[in-house]
């Protein structure tokens, strides 16, 4: 993803212009290939005159990455997202319309195409082929089943399905309703896909039940007609909807076909694949009816709006539904590792999530052949349990939802919004709400959310109330569209939620949350553990992070429940939750997972690749989030169980920044002059600092009249970055000849946005090193030209660098404490922190690109990954707007006398997060329920920032507070 | 000309530092024009340009000529579109990296210009072609044409010295460049085609590979 903040309207303008031209020329040129693959029968022609050889040389180095108009693209639509997405999506949407159409024309890399036939048909069934077939492989029971079944495919293979998805549907209904349905993205698709579709079609069935997903594909495809009229109606949007419906169905068909089967619901079990379907279908009905839910609700489409492009990255709707699945399985799929982990952190947004789904579906239909191959392609690798399932940003997407039961929560989050019944609207919000919460798939949605109204209502405080009344009206009235549909849903619904609960409760066998899902609904009470078993991939994974939860789980649990209760008060809290995002965490994460792709699974890769190299990159980012989810997630189950562990694997991270100026024991006065020169060696990219001499240091030792003086060098504001220099020690002197060259390996771009900090020290020969002076050079304005000696008056230790206050910027944020009970009936049972961090400002910018940020957040004493969340990276921005809302609840009162929030800005960088400053929210006494500790040193500014929260219970109060290095503690990575 | 009425679609890229020229020889290549007015480009563009290929093989034979259609992608060279242009990198075939023969930091700033094509160019040695650009303000030149030769020579890569305000050496260096391009194209399809008639499946084996090698090396150009 690109960022294009530096653009001014014009130029974007300009680029669009450009990229619409383009487009243009891609759509021609893919009308000319189509042309050619129909007539030329010379491979080897073919190849030439379609421009195959580049494109699988291509993707050979840059796999799944977007082409340069694609991700250009995505990133202006982001931005426009970023701004307003009223006028600018539209405009976007047509472009990519055209881009996606012209990218279907596109001659797919060879490679992608052959694998795609292959390994899609290994995985799925056909049904699954289409986008379905991505998220069925992610799941990962029906990896193993899919390969059996070749013959479900059949229908599919007739030659019906040019693209996957009509081939699904073609099968599925037989073809004609499919066809209306799909006419608009389908035609296109099935023009030039028919190759792949029918390579595809080869491709084994899965087992019964990955078959019945499929089905159920099908049966969504029946239904997605007349959902897709009104869809399109609405436009783009509307027209990929039944695609993420599909999708949505197809996963939670998947899932809950997994779980009746492991459940033994009665009523899951008795339908069987076929009852199945037809009931899936219902749900597709139901998303078709969830269009009329956004007509209603103008919000509704700015959240989607929102959601896509943060959780898509803009890129999602691009991506088409595999963008879109994968986008919403990571969300899911991030929810639901975070459920596990995060008691405190509660997102609930179930409305948003599912319009989230919608919204990608929208853009994602034309592409969706594309991811589906990907998909496809990926869910192979993905089907094998573990998390490698390299996290590609495109493919990999699906991958984790197979992998986990998180996937399937986010898809019954979805079905339970999509498809509730008006009559049961009641208790179907609830009941969905709770499900959301417990999934905490919604997290995702609730970023979206918290930047969307901050945008609308931009001068407005944020007030969670409101939105969170939108979602629900939003579902709501979905519920109400889909009545019948729902009801069915809600079934389905009800065992992924179980499932989902099973899963983080499997092991602690507390079925709190099954029980109420079940009693909402009255198919799910059988919610055995044993149903986790089919999953066998994901099974291992959830029993770790149950294992290392299950004291916590219950109290999760506890809280869910009563998060659920609250959350149809769709209160504050309830927004405040939703906020959180949940999407930030994964970024550390991804970026092993993408190392893993690139580097450790290269044959995945190339597979990710060929698929669909073009169109993957567009959802690079948000795949990659999900799938570092994942990553996470797996580290956290580990850590939860032994905090001290944890601690100690963080703890590492940015060093020892803060050292700098720690090993003073000296308190002697500043004199003396120190003689240097300044170089910079353009042959080598080399600093060089040649140190002459000092003279007139201050003695250090009186008595002994003995100074060993010796000078050293950092490079600001990051000091730990370039590390420091020293020359020798000069020992019984205070006028040292040194002579020495002090050299730094750096850019001399990088060094014009540092500062030179020499100081000269006494070594004592027991480390007691005292201070003697020291100078600072602002490179920026260093003449260069000047490389000769001068004499510099040493000067005092300033205080800003002592602290490394200077230049660490400041933080905009609002905190609010809700008590316990103090919402009345559906009082929660303990209390809450809320934490809003709006922006920071003048950070220090530590690279020429500039500071890609993002904020970290624990509630000490309590550094598991549970306590831990963090916002999006923003990038190369030194003012950069987070508003990410944070929500710890299970504190009482009396806990915030001993807890600290601890809010760290990090330069965010491909290997290594860089420290920018924090601050700690607390009481800053030194000790925590009795411990003595060294995090508990809050500011004063701080403590009164702390003190009033705490006496103001449930408002709201705004701070500034300086951002100043963290001493003694874990920087958490 | 925008009909699909050609053989191949080929694209190109041109880059190097801002203000060498990198327009205005496109322009130049496409519209016989000149505008001596320095408009910086935003981010992104490409001209379009229909032309006959005629290649001559290796084989010594010409064969018919092949209509192309090139699509020529214009970079900002401005460092703030750093990112932005680099993503098109890996989108061309083959690349027109300019210098300004009156600017001596533009040619200093080849090297890293070719170090980001390889970086991002859809593979590590891309066809490229070196263009001392402005090569009708000889009184204001800065850059020996030795140097450039060496530099481009180095690298392996055909050196221009050209000229978008009079034309001077624009379409050889341009039509230089897609006879690469074809060459390689031919040499590219030859490799995946014999794999995947004897084999076909994941990968070649190591000898095949060096077989497809030889073969390179005895078409190569």
């Amino acid at each position: 993803m690109l960022d294009l903040s530096f653009l001014t309207e014009e130029e974007y303008e300009k680029l669009l212009q450009v990229l619409q031209r383009d487009a243009e020329l891609k759509k021609k040129d893919g009308d000319r290939i189509r042309r050619l693959q129909d007539s030329l029968k010379d491979e080897k022609k073919k190849k030439f005159v379609t421009g195959e050889w580049f494109h699988e040389v291509k993707a050979k180095r840059f796999q799944e990455d977007l082409e340069g108009p694609e991700l250009l693209r995505v990133s202006i639509r982001k931005r426009q997202s970023d701004a307003d997405y009223g006028t600018i999506e539209h405009a976007q949407e047509e472009l990519e319309g055209m881009f996606l159409s012209s990218e279907g024309t596109a001659v797919p890399s060879p490679e992608s195409e052959e694998e795609r036939s292959q390994e899609p048909t290994l995985d799925s069934a056909e049904g699954y082929q289409m986008k379905p077939k991505p998220r069925l492989r992610l799941s990962t029971l029906p990896s193993t089943e899919k390969r059996s079944n070749r013959e479900d495919v059949s229908p599919a293979d007739s030659g019906v399905a040019v693209s996957p998805f009509l081939a699904t549907r073609n099968s599925s209904e037989g073809y004609g309703k499919g066809h209306e349905g799909h006419s608009l993205s389908s035609e296109k698709l099935s023009e030039r896909d028919p190759s792949d579709c029918t390579y595809r079609a080869g491709v084994d069935v899965c087992d019964g039940a990955t078959q019945i997903p499929t089905i159920q594909l099908a049966a969504q495809g029946k239904t997605s007609p007349s959902s897709k009229i009104p869809v399109m109606t609405k436009s783009s949007k509307g027209v990929s909807y039944p695609d993420t419906v599909l999708s949505n169905t197809a996963d939670k068909s998947e899932w809950n076909v997994a779980k009746r089967e492991s459940l033994k619901s009665s009523k899951l079990p008795s339908l069987g694949w076929e009852n199945s379907l037809p009931k899936q279908g219902g749900n597709y009905t139901v998303s078709s009816l969830g269009n009329k839910d956004e007509e209603i609700s103008l919000d509704r489409e700015h959240f989607k709006n929102l959601k896509n492009f943060w959780e898509k990255g803009g890129e999602s709707a691009l991506t088409n539904d595999s963008s879109e699945k994968s986008s919403e399985k990571a969300s899911m799929v991030e929810v639901n590792g975070r459920l596990p982990r995060l008691r405190r952190s509660l997102s609930v947004q179930s409305n948003q999530s599912q319009n989230s789904d919608e919204k990608t579906s929208c853009n994602v239909y034309p592409k969706a052949r594309v991811l589906h191959k990907r998909s496809a392609t990926l869910s192979s690798s993905e089907d094998e349990p573990t998390y490698i399932t390299p996290p590609r940003k495109g493919s990999g997407s699906s991958i984790p939802r197979s992998t986990y039961g998180r996937s399937k929560g986010a898809a019954i989050h979805r079905n339970t919004s999509d498809g509730n019944g008006k009559q049961h609207l009641v208790e179907e919000e609830k009941k969905m709400q709770r499900f959301l919460r417990r999934s905490k798939l919604p997290v995702r949605v609730p970023s979206l959310k918290i930047e969307s109204p901050t945008k609308e209502r931009s001068g407005i405080i944020f007030e969670p109330e409101t939105p969170a009344d939108e979602y629900v009206m939003a579902d709501a009235s979905k519920r109400k569209t889909d009545s019948l549909v729902g009801r069915v849903q809600i079934l389905i619904e009800s065992v992924s939620l179980e499932e989902l609960d099973q899963v983080t409760m499997e092991s602690n066998s507390e079925t709190q949350i099954n029980l109420e899902a079940n009693e909402e609904l009255p198919g799910d009470q059988p919610c055995d553990p044993t149903g986790d078993q089919p999953r066998s991939g994901a099974a291992d994974e959830r029993e770790a992070i149950q294992e290392a939860d299950l004291p916590q789980l219950s109290e999760r649990n506890k809280h869910r429940s009563s998060v659920a209760k609250r959350l149809p008060q769709a209160n504050g809290l309830s927004l405040a939750k939703s906020m959180v995002n949940l999407y930030t965490t994964t970024e550390t994460y991804s970026k092993p997972q993408m190392l893993t792709q690139q580097y450790l699974e290269p044959e995945r890769a190339k597979d990710l690749s060929r698929s669909t190299p073009l169109l993957l990159s567009e959802t690079e980012s948000d795949t990659a989030s999900e799938i570092s989810f994942q990553f996470s997630r797996h580290k956290k189950s580990p850590s939860l169980g032994s905090h001290s562990s944890d601690m100690a694997s963080v703890s590492s991270v940015s060093g020892s920044v803060l050292s700098v100026y720690s090993g003073d024991f000296g308190s002697v006065d500043a004199q003396g002059l120190v003689q240097f020169a300044l170089d910079y060696d353009e042959k080598n990219r080399e600093f060089q600092i040649y140190v002459s001499q000092c003279k007139d240091l201050a003695i250090v030792d009186e008595k002994k009249g003995r100074t060993d003086p010796y000078v050293k060098t950092y490079l600001l504001p990051d000091k730990a970055r370039m590390g420091k220099r020293k020359t020798s020690v000069k020992k019984r002197t205070v006028n040292p000849v040194y002579n020495e060259v002090l050299r730094y390996k750096i850019e001399k771009m990088v060094l014009l946005i540092q500062k030179l900090n020499l100081s000269v020290w006494h070594n004592d020969p027991l480390g007691r090193n005292s201070f003697l002076g020291e100078m600072e050079v602002d490179l920026a304005s260093w003449d260069w030209s000047n490389n000769r000696l001068n004499w510099y008056l040493l000067k005092p230790r300033s205080l800003s660098t002592l602290n490394c206050t200077d230049h660490r910027g400041v933080m905009n944020l609002s905190i609010k404490y809700v008590p316990p009970g103090s919402l009345g009936w559906k009082s929660p049972t303990s209390g809450e922190v809320h934490i809003w961090v709006k922006d920071t400002k003048d950070l220090p910018q530590l690279r020429p690109s500039g500071v890609d940020s993002f904020v970290k957040c624990y509630v000490l004493p309590d550094t598991s990954k549970k306590s831990y969340q963090k916002t999006r990276v923003i990038k190369r921005d030194s003012n950069p707007v987070f508003n990410h809302t944070i929500v710890y609840d299970g504190f009482h009162t009396e806990d915030l006398k001993d807890a600290c929030v601890e809010l760290t800005v990090w330069d965010h960088e491909k290997l290594t997060n860089h420290f920018l400053g924090g601050i700690r929210l607390g009481l800053g006494t030194g000790s925590s329920y009795g411990i003595a500790v060294d995090w508990m040193d809050s500011t004063q500014e701080e403590v009164a920032f702390w003190q009033e929260m705490m006496t103001t219970a449930n408002e709201w109060i705004e701070g500034t507070l300086p951002l100043r290095s963290l001493a003694g503690k874990k920087k958490l990575k | 000309m925008s009909d699909g009425d050609y053989d191949y679609l080929v694209k190109f890229l041109a880059l190097g530092d801002s203000g060498v020229g990198k327009t205005s020889i496109l322009y130049q290549y496409t519209d016989g024009k000149f505008n001596s007015k320095f408009i910086t480009t935003v981010g992104i563009d490409f001209r379009e340009k229909r032309v006959m290929y005629r290649p001559t093989g290796p084989d010594g034979l010409s064969g018919r000529g092949q209509r192309i259609h090139l699509q020529l992608w214009d970079t900002a060279g401005q460092e703030r579109f750093r990112s932005l242009t680099t993503a098109f990198f890996r989108d061309a075939m083959g690349f027109l990296l300019l210098f300004d023969m009156t600017n001596e930091q533009s040619f200093l700033n080849v090297r890293n210009w070719m170090s980001q094509l390889q970086m991002h160019a859809y593979c590590e040695n891309p066809d490229v072609v070196l263009c001392g650009n402005k090569n009708d303000l000889e009184e204001q030149r800065v850059v020996k044409e030795e140097d450039a030769k060496e530099l481009a020579e180095k690298y392996g890569i055909p050196y221009f010295e050209t000229s978008a305000a009079n034309g001077t050496n624009v379409s050889k260096a341009i039509e230089t460049l897609l006879d690469l391009i074809m060459k390689r194209m031919e040499r590219c399809v030859d490799k995946s085609w014999i794999p995947e008639g004897v084999v076909q499946s994941n990968g070649h084996s190591s000898t095949e590979r060096l077989n497809e090698e030889k073969e390179k090396s005895k078409c190569g150009c």
